[in-house]
């Protein structure tokens, strides 16, 4: 029972992982971008719940409302003032640019919050669970946290296939030249790409503030697992994604079952094996990326 | 009256190297001109400072039905009604033929919200039928005479005034050539301003009243299709 | 054809020359410099020379950095697992009764070798990617390395065979080495990229597609690459073991040795051997400068790295060498028409 249980809360924790994913996963697949501070900007999120939850005294999911709105603007000028510099600077900008900026922001953050653990208490929702037979209960929180990530990613994979906006990212992904050619502003895209992929990240920042505790140095830990989610997927695919955040969870779930200091661990190993073994990932979709 | 599309002494640089130096170039509405030349003389990118992908230097005047394009970008352009359709083809891949299409339309958008829609899906697809029945296929996977129709009903889709084609019939067969240069002919003589960049200059000289010939980046030759004698272009295109 | 007068035939023809004014110089002035640095220790005081080892292993560790992205087009934010196998090397030979300053040459074999079967899976992923991914592997190293009690596990230990040592000797020593390993590094790049393979790295930097169907074995000058910056950073991680007599996992497997490398070579110049030289001492006297104000330190330095990647893409060398052909150590071919 203790292994069906470590699968199941894999599986729940793969559902977190999903959600960092998938906003590395667009900035990606969009402007070819590997956003260095996309960890950085998740724990940022999970701040500025702690900051609305604080000021207004409402609970962290309704902080959402406000929390969401200010970092997609966010991303939307972040892509403005720096990233869209960035990308007319070769390859090798804007990394050094999201190197950059994830330390300026891990330690503006440890200068304004200090090194303290934080955690964004949910109340009872975040406490109660569902159970499901003896020795095996499910977290509420953990349940729906698994809900939001597979609606994001399948609300991102309709907005991308189906919407002209979702076109628009295509065609400027594949050339922006001749994209703008068809009227369309790059920097306009890009910049809604960014800030829908922010809005993203917001969410995985707040969720994963209420699943746990985070410090201000947590981002490069959480960049780590979302970059294993993306490649253990397959680069470009969505649902690839999702499924690569399931299997980075159930991983770490049943290293740490083994010994609690095997759980990152196994996590890396995984993703190592993934890729000796199939470099492209699980679910590679080359017509998508 | 000023004509349609106007540009006076247009320069492009590609840093340092100067790729084009004074062009004066009037196209109306309802007028074909054809540039042609040698390989690097300039055609290209006589299309694309038009389009704004190559800076247009302050001095130099390309003028859409009396307005100054200098400073606006290349995206603003098109909706205001250039349209090229690249050397290339370059269909976007990761969209369909359907998409390639629609991805354009939404160039003129803002435009011709009140003002009628001259071009749809419908439309293109009655000009070009294979391209119909290809809707559903990824752009990256046509022959070369597909893309080049599906290109040209992507430039068309963007609802031009003036549309600007580069080296069309490259690579084609001359069965595909004549009809895509069929297809043009109707587009003309429904009243579009047309810049038709062409090798094949049997071609582009059917299609066009006027003829512009560009060696190493100036004008070498420019007259109507009909008293350009092919002596005068073999000296145009080399020089004397 | 009629007579066409013929030109006069230059008297001389064009030679390629591979040095530059300025590198001739610098060539005379190089070796009373570092006989100066290695006659330190009887002329200044013991804290002096150790500030200098500490900034002798930020330019090795700027040299390997700018070795694997300004010349191998690779951007590492792994190298840090390299520096702490290298401490660990040192450790580890301590362990078992062997000499620390062997530990250093240890320490850049068990690097390389490491390095192997680690750049066979990080070059399937490219880019920032790539990048990502050194880390992963940095952080397995960390995570390896803290399970093992004989080395402290999670909270490190001391190296003691150099207990015996004079404090001044002792000093002195780690001086030698650190200077030692600088000379060999900078001298080792500089002949490495005048040799085929820098003409090698440079036709992949420009153009890959190219260079691999030219029969440039892009794969393998990459691998080369990679394991000699892995050496490098080995080196330099058993330097800080040697000079600090303290290893602890989270120091020396921290991100921010990558960090800092970014912040030397993007400040200093990317792909020129001596940008990563001016970067390096820049950033020592920023750290030296600033430390005392915290976190904000690093804020200023990231925002720094930001906008010298944005605005002077060539960083301070290359505004020093704006109009002015002052390559100390030259690593190109150029043609010279004598008269
Ligand atoms: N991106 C560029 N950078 C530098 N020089 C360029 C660039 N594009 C074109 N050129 C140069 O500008 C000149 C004109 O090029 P252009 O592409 O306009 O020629 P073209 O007449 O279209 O030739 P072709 O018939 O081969 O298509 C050429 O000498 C070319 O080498
Ligand atoms: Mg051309």
């Amino acid at each position: 029972m203790t292994w069906v249980n470590a699968i199941v809360q894999g599986l729940l924790l793969g559902g977190v992982y999903a959600l960092f994913a998938c906003g590395l996963s667009l900035v990606f697949g969009v402007l070819r971008i590997v956003n260095l501070a996309h960890g950085d900007l998740t724990v940022l999120a999970a701040f500025l719940a702690v900051v609305a939850t604080g000021t207004l005294g409402v609970n962290p999911l309704v902080s959402l409302v406000v929390v969401v709105p200010v970092m997609a603007l966010l991303g939307f000028v972040l892509q403005r003032a720096l990233l869209h510099r960035s990308l007319q600077g070769g390859e090798l900008a804007p990394l050094l640019v999201t190197f950059g900026l994830s330390i300026v922001l891990q330690n503006a953050l440890l200068q304004t919050f200090s090194a303290d653990t934080r955690s964004l208490p949910a109340g009872e929702f975040g406490t109660a669970s569902l159970q499901l037979g003896d020795g095996l209960a499910v977290g509420w929180l953990a349940l729906s946290t698994l809900v939001v990530a597979v609606a994001v990613l399948a609300g991102l994979q309709v907005v991308l296939a189906r919407t002209p906006i979702g076109r628009a990212m295509r065609a400027t992904s594949d050339d922006p030249e001749t994209a703008a050619l068809m009227g369309l502003d790059d920097r306009r895209v890009y910049a809604i790409a960014t800030a829908i992929a922010l809005a993203t990240v917001a969410l995985a920042g707040v969720f994963y503030g209420m699943r746990g505790t985070f410090t201000p140095t947590l981002g490069p830990q959480l960049l780590i697992f979302a970059f294993e989610a993306v490649i253990i997927g397959g680069l470009g695919s969505l649902w690839g994604t999702l499924l690569g955040g399931l299997v980075l969870g159930v991983a770490q779930a049943v290293g740490a079952q083994i010994q609690p200091s095997y759980g990152v661990l196994a996590g890396h190993l995984v993703f190592l094996v993934v890729l000796a073994a199939r470099p492209s990932g699980l679910l590679r979709r080359k017509e998508l990326r | 009256m000023s004509a349609l599309l106007r540009v006076r002494d247009l320069d492009a640089y590609y840093g340092h190297f100067q790729a084009l130096s004074g062009i004066e170039l009037d196209v109306d509405a309802g007028e074909a001109v054809a540039v042609i030349g040698a390989n690097g003389a300039g055609k290209s990118t006589l299309l694309r400072a038009i389009a704004g992908l190559v800076a247009q230097p302050a001095g130099a005047h390309v003028e859409l039905d009396g307005v100054e394009l200098r400073g606006v970008p290349a995206h603003r352009r098109a909706r205001m009604g250039v349209s090229l359709v690249p050397e290339g083809r370059k269909l976007f891949p990761s969209l369909t033929v359907r998409e390639n299409l629609l991805i354009a339309a939404s160039a003129a958008a803002g435009r011709s919200r009140d003002g009628e829609r001259r071009w749809s899906l419908d439309a293109v697809y009655d000009l070009f039928p294979n391209v119909g029945r290809l809707r559903d296929r990824p752009g990256g996977a046509l022959s070369g005479g597909e893309q080049q129709a599906v290109a040209i009903g992507r430039g068309l889709m963007a609802e031009p005034r003036v549309l600007l084609l580069d080296e069309v019939s490259l690579g084609l067969a001359p069965v595909v050539v004549e009809q895509l240069y069929a297809a043009l002919g109707t587009i003309a003589a429904s009243g579009m301003a047309m810049l038709v960049v062409e090798q094949d200059v049997g071609a582009a000289l059917r299609l066009a009243g006027r003829v512009l010939c560009l060696r190493a980046g100036r004008t070498a030759l420019t007259g109507a299709a009909s008293q350009v004698t092919a002596a005068a272009v073999t000296a145009a295109y080399f020089g004397k | 054809m009629t007579d066409v007068p013929t030109t006069p035939a230059p008297t001389t023809a064009p030679r390629v020359s591979r040095t530059t004014a300025a590198s001739r110089v610098a060539a005379v002035v190089a070796l009373p410099v570092v006989l100066l640095l290695a006659a330190l220790p009887y002329l200044a005081a013991p804290n002096v020379t150790r500030l200098l080892v500490d900034l002798f292993t930020l330019v090795l560790l700027a040299t390997m950095w700018n070795l694997l992205a300004g010349y191998g087009g690779m951007i590492s934010v792994g190298q840090q697992g390299f520096i702490g196998l290298g401490a660990y090397a040192v450790l580890v030979a301590d362990l078992f009764g062997v000499n620390p300053y062997l530990g250093l040459v240890l320490a850049m074999v068990a690097a390389a070798v490491l390095a192997l079967p680690t750049a066979l899976l990080v070059f399937r992923l490219h880019g920032g990617y790539f990048a990502i991914g050194t880390w992963v592997v940095a952080e397995v190293y960390r995570l390896v390395t803290v399970e093992f009690r004989a080395v402290g596990a999670g909270s490190g230990a001391s190296v003691t065979g150099l207990s015996a040592v004079p404090p001044v000797l002792r000093g002195a020593i780690t001086y030698w080495c650190a200077l030692a390993a600088v000379v060999v590094a900078i001298g080792g790049v500089y002949l490495l990229m005048r040799s085929r393979l820098g003409l090698a790295l440079t036709a992949i930097r420009d153009e890959p597609t190219a260079a691999a169907t030219l029969g440039v074995r892009v794969r393998s000058a990459k691998r080369i690459v990679f394991v000699v910056a892995a050496a490098g950073c080995g080196l330099a991680g058993a330097l800080i073991a040697v000079d600090s007599l303290r290893v602890q996992p989270d120091s020396v497997y921290s991100v921010q040795w990558s960090a800092f490398m970014i912040f030397m070579v993007v400040i200093g110049g990317l792909g020129t051997i001596e940008g990563p030289v001016l970067g390096a001492v820049v950033f020592f006297a920023i750290q030296q400068l600033l430390a005392p104000y915290g976190a904000w330190y690093l804020v200023v330095l990231g925002a720094v790295a930001i906008a010298a990647a944005l605005l002077a893409r060539r960083g301070l060398w290359g505004l020093v060498t704006l109009h002015r052909d002052v390559r100390l150590l030259p690593t190109g071919h150029r043609l010279r028409q004598d008269r």
